[in-house]
């Protein structure tokens, strides 16, 4: 149910920000009446031509419009045009202007000031007063208020890109665009797109055109003249990749000379029809880095009379946009790079769409809007199942542990909280500011630029727009207290008697009520001669003594807990049926004050807390233990409230230690996997024969403890070339081989042929019986090895153990033959 | 096991355990079935094999073990605290138990005391005082605090027990492997026993691998592993007893072995 109000919501909140963007988008609808024929001619068979304005007849607007009359023609036919060369983006747009043309490539630049212009005229004559004459011209391409009367640009759409090309004659480098002024330059042909963009680039540098010393002449003498030597820059505002520019930096005569900030900057402030863009490295052979430019588009226009539309022009518009389409699709057009856009190709866009492509961006719109809600819908969908299968398995935590106060005090919370902050202020304001502003033109440039401001360096002054500084500044915001809670959470962990961030929780040991005395068992389990050092998770009572728990603490791969042993829910956290072995442990002396845990009970949570874990587990446990098993089959158990009583849970090999006046029989209805150990009673016996034979225990001790002076035992399974063979010739084999000390061969425990030691068909009586049976101390001496069999032996680690049994098949074939001698490995 | 090879003696030798209360009558069992296993002759007189001394009244003590089937497997004697100094305690280890001739001498924690591991060392001073001139007996010594045992060097103790490390030893072989803990808690429990043999005469030229692949059967042709030496002790050291090797390695020479340590199963 909460899933589905999220679903709702998000999906609520896509319609809200789809709907008004896509209503904005949509041009001032005409009323019917108003529409009226659109000028154009008509072929001999019937089809209307309408006159094109392309460029010259090698230049990049022209394989546009031929590409798109094969559109045209390929996507139905229903309009031709007839391209006109004309000297490019002036000539186009004085065209349109004059109504020579109904439609147009032009620089956007250029339309921008076009539109600017008709605008003037517009204010112009409804201020008496003013005494500008509408022949005035200030705008690009000398376009007068007086030009744009009456005309109604309309953009169809933004079809390329080009980026203004700033070529220095190497080894020349242009640190400030003043010294333009100093050199020979090539800015383009009169009447093009790249020689008015050049015109306010030199002019945001300071300089006017004719303060140049410009080279006269067309684009192929320009890069003539720059091999040569006589020229020594050129601005050219071309796509990305352009082959003459390609062929003189590849050949080392040229390179592209970023434009400095401070000219970037003041060209988007007073012209906001660019935008702030970069040439990529390795766009061009050898240009290894990122060169910061503006980018113009290149805009498909029409032209009509103020106030008036056409049904015509619109079938024109749609038949354009289709050949577009099929343009960008076809992959022998693939080098032209088009990609027709609406909108946020320029930092301010002031010619509105013709209404034809507002339709189709609406269209458009609300299918990416639809797609999207579908994608997050599918991705929403897949969490969710993700998170049921993992509730399941019993992968995800427990409720019970999940709540928020227990995460405040997690410093991975505020640390992902302050990386999402950083990350998602770092796409917004690249968004809203890379067209504009320079220093954060890339999302490399915002990401840093919001690391930054999220420690707390915020500056206005690097970012334009009041909305980005507002989203800066609550980064900043934000950020400081994110970085304080995590300070926070980090201080509380150093102040605990431990500090583990990390848990393993898998084939680990867990102890049980443990108590001081019981700190020697830690010594011996992290002792250097076992070669496997399992995790230990340690439940301690309140009553354990500080300086303990901070030995404790200082143990490596040990997790402290502070918990009640006798309470299922307190022990879910320790994954105790994927534990290699559970500890069950007396309560210290009665007179400590604390509370006192008897193993029965605990044994009974651990019991419950199995079974309240996922049984999905599988029976065999997600490991055998090294002796073949860890893991108890399903448990016959009578049915509780809650449980399902047809799958039993799957339980740890468990000891508990248990005292004189337990007697082993309280335990049987755990006895198929859990050991009762008597300890005071195994102490006694102990006493009693050490008290008759103080070899026994030196003998004992030895065998037990794991010190590096001494030999321990060990169990290594025998490899595959003893399988079949007869103890003696083991016994033969290994007492012949020696590393850091020798091999005394004690015996062999054997595998069950059942999945668990404990299956229940199999097992007679209890655990203890069971495994007892398996342990075969001084075999018959013609006994034959079975595969899965372990080897029993004394050795000085198990380390030393296992190398000597991998390499032991060649001195297992001389003991065959009868030879004995000592082979040292 | 190792005294396997000591001459069994035809007078009494009880095995005498102070500080004890009836709560500890399990030692007693344990004792008991030591002595039965062991080839040591019982007394003609039939006493009890175990001597138990106490603080306890008598009359407490025979009450707690009126219904006891471990009654006659002891002989209880009340003795002084020892707030009353060790003079009193040696007294009457020496008249009443004759703790000289004692097969071994069990110390346990007294309960009653503020530091049991002090009281301890003070009762083997009393065992000390109560031979002297005789050498003490094998003395064993049950202390609380593992750290308290370097305080029994001099006294004649032959064994310190603590018995939190036999339960960790046991614990932690259980956790890391379950054939080593089936192993020791079989040996614990006296399901497998170490035993001394003396070195056959015609390998006593020749090196523990030789030992070991010529001693496969015991007299009654059940497989053994020899698994160490015995050595002659180096320096005299306090209690005198011999050095074990354990797993010495193939080339180790048995010549000046007291004998050879096998395991074999009770």
């Amino acid at each position: 149910m909460r899933h589905a109000l999220l679903l709702v919501l998000s999906l609520l909140g896509l319609l809200g920000v789809a709907w008004p963007r896509a209503l904005a988008a949509a041009p001032p609808t005409e009323s019917p009446e108003a529409e009226s024929e659109a000028e154009s001619e008509t072929a001999p068979d019937g089809v209307p031509v309408f006159r094109w304005g392309a460029g010259s007849k090698k230049g990049n607007f022209t394989k546009i419009s031929l590409a798109l009359a094969d559109g045209l023609e390929a996507t139905g036919d229903d309009m031709r045009i007839s391209i006109e060369h004309t000297n490019g983006s002036c000539d186009n747009i004085h065209g349109l202007l004059r109504r020579e043309l109904d439609f147009a490539l032009v620089q956007y630049d250029v339309a921008a000031e076009a539109f600017k212009a008709s605008r003037a005229f517009e204010q112009a004559a409804s201020d008496e007063d003013d005494d500008e004459s509408p022949e005035t011209t200030g705008f690009m391409c000398s376009v007068t208020a007086k030009d744009a009367q009456g005309v109604e640009l309309r953009l169809v759409a933004a079809l390329t890109d080009s980026a203004v090309h700033v070529l220095v004659r190497r080894p020349l480098r242009l640190d400030s665009f003043v010294d333009l002024s100093r050199y020979p330059v090539y800015i383009g042909n009169v009447g093009s797109g790249s020689f008015e963009s050049a015109k306010v680039i030199v002019g945001a540098a300071g300089l006017t055109v004719d303060e140049l010393e410009r080279f006269d002449g067309g684009g192929n003498e320009a890069y003539k003249a720059l091999r040569d030597g006589t020229l020594l820059a050129m601005l050219r505002t071309t796509e990305p990749g352009d082959t003459q520019i390609a062929s003189v930096v590849g050949a080392g005569v040229a390179t592209v000379n970023p434009l400095p900030d401070a000219v970037l900057n003041r060209l988007i402030d007073g012209y906001p029809y660019y935008r702030v863009c970069q040439i990529e490295a390795n766009t061009y052979p050898g240009l290894d880095y990122a060169v910061p430019t503006v980018c113009v588009s290149s805009v498909l226009l029409t032209a009509l009379p103020a106030g008036e539309d056409s049904a015509e022009l619109d079938a024109a518009v749609a038949s354009v946009l289709e050949a577009v389409r099929w343009v960008e699709n076809e992959p022998e057009h693939a080098e032209l790079g088009m990609n027709h856009r609406w909108r946020d190709f320029a930092e301010q866009e002031p010619i509105a769409l013709h209404r034809v492509s507002a339709e189709q961006e609406l269209h458009e719109v609300r299918e990416g809007w639809l797609r999207t809600a579908i994608i997050v819908l599918a991705l929403i969908l897949v969490l969710v199942t993700l998170r049921y299968v993992a509730r399941r398995r019993g992968l995800l935590k427990d409720p019970l542990e999940s709540n928020l106060e227990g995460q405040l005090s997690n410093p991975l919370i505020p640390f992902a909280g302050f990386v999402t902050i950083v990350l998602l202020a770092t796409f917004l304001v690249w968004s809203i500011e890379h067209d504009s502003n320079a220093r954060v033109r890339t999302l490399n440039d915002s990401f840093w630029e919001m690391n930054m401001f999220a420690t707390g360096n915020f500056d206005s002054e690097s970012l334009k727009t009041s909305t980005a500084r507002f989203i800066g500044a609550t980064a900043t915001i934000t950020g400081l207290g994110l970085l304080a809670w995590f300070t926070a959470a980090l201080t509380n962990i150093f102040a605990r008697d431990q500090t583990r961030l990390f848990r393993r929780l898998r084939n680990h040991i867990v102890i049980l009520n443990f108590r001081e005395d019981m700190l020697q068992l830690i010594r011996m389990l992290r002792s250097p001669g076992p070669l496997r050092s399992r995790p230990i998770h340690v439940v301690v009572s309140d009553t354990l003594p500080r300086r303990v728990r901070l030995q404790l603490a200082r143990v490596k791969g040990l997790t402290i807990y502070h918990q009640n042993p006798e309470v299922p829910e307190d022990l879910a956290g320790l994954r105790i049926p994927r534990a290699a072995r559970v500890i069950v442990l007396q309560s210290a002396t009665a007179d400590d004050g604390g509370p006192r845990y008897h193993p029965l009970r605990i044994a009974r949570a651990v019991h419950q807390a199995c079974s309240k874990y996922d049984h999905r587990t599988g029976v065999q446990g997600p490991e055998l233990g090294k002796t073949g098993f860890s893991v108890a089959p399903p448990l016959q158990h009578p049915a509780l409230a809650g449980d399902d009583a047809g799958r039993g849970p799957s339980l740890p090999v468990t000891l508990a230690e248990a005292t004189d006046q337990d007697p082993e029989e309280i335990f049987d209805p755990f006895r198929r996997w859990l050991i009762p150990i008597q300890g005071r009673e195994l102490a006694e016996r102990w006493m009693a024969t050490a008290s008759v034979d103080p070899g026994f225990a030196e003998i004992f001790n030895g065998a037990v403890s794991f010190r590096d002076e001494n030999s321990e035992v060990y169990t290594v399974p025998l490899p595959e070339w003893f399988h079949g063979q007869s103890w003696r010739i083991v016994r033969r084999t290994l007492y012949c081989m020696e590393a850091r000390a020798g091999v005394v061969p004690l015996g062999l425990y054997r595998s069950s042929d059942a999945l668990h030691a404990y299956e229940a068909p199999a097992m007679g009586s209890s655990p203890q019986g069971e495994l007892q049976k398996r342990l075969l101390v001084n075999p018959a001496l013609d006994l034959e090895i079975r595969p899965g069999d372990r080897l029993v032996a004394f050795a000085e680690d198990e380390a030393d153990l296992v190398r000597m049994i991998t390499r032991s098949k060649r001195v297992m074939a001389d003991a065959q033959r009868g030879h004995a001698s000592v082979h040292r490995v | 096991m190792l005294v396997a090879l000591a001459e069994a003696e035809p007078r009494y030798q009880p095995m005498v355990v102070i500080n004890w209360t009836p709560a500890a009558l399990g030692l007693v069992r344990a004792l008991a079935k030591v002595a039965r296993s062991t080839s040591q002759a019982q007394a003609p007189d039939d006493q009890p094999p175990v001597v138990c001394l106490g603080t306890q009244p008598s009359a407490v003590v025979e009450r707690a073990l009126q219904d006891s089937s471990a009654r006659a497997l002891l002989r209880y004697v009340e003795v002084p605290s020892l707030v009353e100094g060790i003079e009193a305690l040696a007294s009457v280890l020496a008249d009443e138990v004759r703790i000289a001739e004692a097969r071994s001498v069990i110390v346990l924690p007294a309960d009653d005391a503020e530091e049991p591991d002090a009281a301890s060392r003070l009762t083997c001073a009393a065992v000390g005082r109560a031979c002297a001139p005789k050498p003490v007996p094998n003395i064993l010594v049950e202390v609380e605090d593992p750290e308290a045992a370097y305080e029994f060097a001099g006294l004649g103790v032959a064994t310190v027990f603590y018995p939190g490390y036999l339960r960790a030893a046991l614990l932690a072989h259980a956790c890391v492997d379950l054939g080593v803990f089936q192993f020791v808690y079989g040996l614990l429990r006296g399901r497998y026993r170490v035993r001394l043999q003396p070195v056959p005469a015609t390998l006593r030229e020749a090196t523990f691998l030789d030992v070991a692949l010529g001693v496969e059967h015991d007299e009654h042709d059940r497989p053994v592993t020899p698994i160490g030496l015995q050595l002659p002790p180096e320096q005299p050291s306090a209690d005198g007893h011999p050095a074990l090797l354990i797993n010495p390695g193939p080339r180790r020479s048995v010549r000046d072995a007291l004998g050879v340590l096998v395991l074999v199963e009770a």
